[in-house]
């Protein structure tokens, strides 16, 4: 059981009082509220039940749209206090069953925090029906299916190390998102000299470049002659120094 | 280096099942959280199988290597062979699931998200499926290192969404990837090396439907990490309407005071560690930069 108060420019023209729903909204006479004004569509909007004991707003496809508190909706639950704006007139919503009745807004909306709304379950929608509402949103958004915007751009990084000395000389790709550089066998790429790790230095290909980190052994990799003891992003020309192999970096960005 | 891991799962304030479940694995230095659906208790189905299927295949395989498995549908050359390892697990669990479901009428279209992350050789590997997250805390800053899964994600890489607005989207509730509903799936993969003072946070998205990053972050760096952490995070949820299962997992990488040899009574208590699977509180243990292969547990 719920209040409509029916406003204009701030005097109350009727209240109507609902046991049942739906109860429709609109221009025409055959709504439960009828609204006369011209920016009201003929059915404008209705307020529906919805499971375990919500109240909700639907808009109708109106031409103007439905607001409830200054937001446009199409479909919404509402709360005892809202205000249903439609064209000039505005209907605020009174819930007349007992407080432990009504439903909490706990989870709604509010400020700072993520949206609730309708969907407020994780939804699993099959490819077609993906495709189909990506489709939909995009138009809404003035994106018609053949006129999609630019992909923005992307940024590309493309690394190489240079085997300069004390190792077969060599140009290595960085194209795995993990090298290894070191004594073991399986490195990618093989260094030599005295007390330097199997596994002496990795270089982490992140999306915003390289970065070179110390692993083990006693001897620490060296990035234009100062010890690496965490982590450095390696810049274009650095010059990398793993006990007796000498190695330099360099990065090329490709815009995609 | 040393990690120390604690995960907690709570059903929160509006459901009566709990359809997430996570996995830490001390021995094998795995840690998994996911995020069932589907109705009646599917979802729990799902994210238990996913669960199983992954671990049991990962821990089977990962003393192997590259050049000697002929485990792999596809071997991606540039990640490692745990990332590898993981993506493989991820696919037989979703073929797992998906003929699970075929079985039962009460099981169709149930599905799980995965974040997960394996520690190994100086780095960690992760993985992620669906809207489940991992953020990176490192100095004092949060990066989210997994990638979403949504519809709204999607319109952001297509130029039709900014990031901003994705927030209020609802179209970030839609997965466009999910384990055991789509024989295709698609599977996000990252590796990182890690450092003492690093931070991982595997979430579901129980937490993140109700706090943002920034309050994430906060609430991480209110304290000394340990499972108090956790238990602030799941008391705020649940203060703000705790709407879903809210699972989550911290793994804190801290130095090492000094360097000791694991003893023979150490190998010998690492080993009745080993089950650690459905405990609230685990420590595991690693080997990383400094070499030493150390255990804590306090």
């Amino acid at each position: 059981m719920f209040k409509l108060v029916l406003t204009f420019q701030d005097t109350v023209l009727e209240e109507y009082t609902f046991d049942t729903t739906p109860v429709t909204i609109g221009r025409r006479e055959d709504n439960d509220v009828v609204v006369d004004n011209m920016a009201v569509s003929g059915h404008h909007a209705q307020i529906e039940e919805e499971e375990t004991n919500f109240y909700v707003l639907v808009d109708l496809e109106s031409l103007n749209g439905t607001f409830l508190n200054q937001k446009q909706v199409t479909r919404e639950r509402i709360f005892d206090g809202d205000a249903i704006i439609i064209g000039k007139h505005s209907l605020n919503f009174v819930d007349l069953r007992p407080e432990e009745e009504q439903p909490l807004r706990a989870e709604e909306s509010q400020g700072d925090k993520p949206a609730g709304g309708a969907f407020r379950d994780t939804v699993i929608l099959d490819t077609q029906a993906q495709q189909a509402l990506l489709a939909k949103q995009a138009e809404e958004r003035g994106f018609p299916q053949d006129q999609l915007p630019e992909k923005p751009k992307k940024i590309e990084l493309y690394g190489t190390i240079t085997i300069i000395s004390g190792g077969t000389p060599q140009i290595i790709d960085l194209n795995k998102r993990l090298t290894t550089l070191g004594k073991a066998s399986d490195s990618d790429v093989k260094c030599s000299g005295l007390l330097v790790g199997k596994t002496a230095a990795l270089i982490n290909k992140r999306p915003n470049g390289f970065f070179l980190a110390y692993a083990e052994g006693l001897k620490k990799p060296e990035v234009n002659g100062k010890a690496v003891t965490t982590q450095v992003q390696l810049q274009d020309g650095d010059d990398i120094t793993i006990g007796s192999t000498r190695l330099t970096f360099n990065l090329r960005e490709e815009i995609s | 280096m040393i990690i120390e891991v604690w995960a907690t799962t709570d059903v929160g304030k509006q459901r009566s099942i709990n359809e997430d479940c996570y996995y830490v694995d001390s021995d094998h230095e795995l840690i998994l959280i996911l995020d069932g659906m589907g109705g009646h208790q599917a979802g729990e189905v799902a994210s238990r199988l996913a669960m199983d299927t992954i671990s049991s295949f990962y821990k089977e395989h990962c003393g192997g290597s590259a050049d000697s498995s002929d485990i792999f549908d596809s071997y991606d050359q540039r990640f490692t062979y745990h990332t590898n390892l993981l993506r493989q697990a991820t696919f037989i669990a979703n073929r797992v699931i998906l003929e699970k479901s075929l079985e039962n009428q009460e099981l169709i279209g149930m599905g799980s998200t995965l974040a997960g992350m394996a520690i190994h050789d100086f780095t960690v590997s992760l993985i992620n499926v669906g809207d489940s997250r991992m953020y990176l805390i490192r100095n004092g800053l949060m990066e989210q290192v997994s990638k979403d899964h949504t519809l709204a994600e999607d319109q952001v890489e297509r130029g039709i969404m900014t990031r901003d607005e994705v927030r209020d989207s609802q179209l970030r509730h839609i997965l466009s990837s999910v384990i055991g509903v789509d024989p295709r799936i698609r599977v996000h993969m990252d590796e990182l090396t890690v450092f003492p003072g690093d931070m991982f946070l595997l979430c579901s998205d129980g937490l993140t439907a109700v706090m943002s990053d920034p309050e994430i972050l906060q609430e991480v760096l209110r304290d000394k990490p340990g499972p108090r952490t956790l238990d602030r995070m799941i008391e705020e949820v649940n203060l703000r309407g705790g709407p879903d299962n809210t699972t989550l997992a911290l793994a804190v990488f801290i130095e090492e005071p000094q360097p000791v040899k694991e003893s023979k009574l150490q190998s010998l208590l690492a080993k009745t560690l080993a089950v650690f699977h459905g405990r609230k509180r685990n420590i595991s243990k690693a080997r990383l930069p400094g070499g030493y292969r150390c255990l804590n547990w306090s």
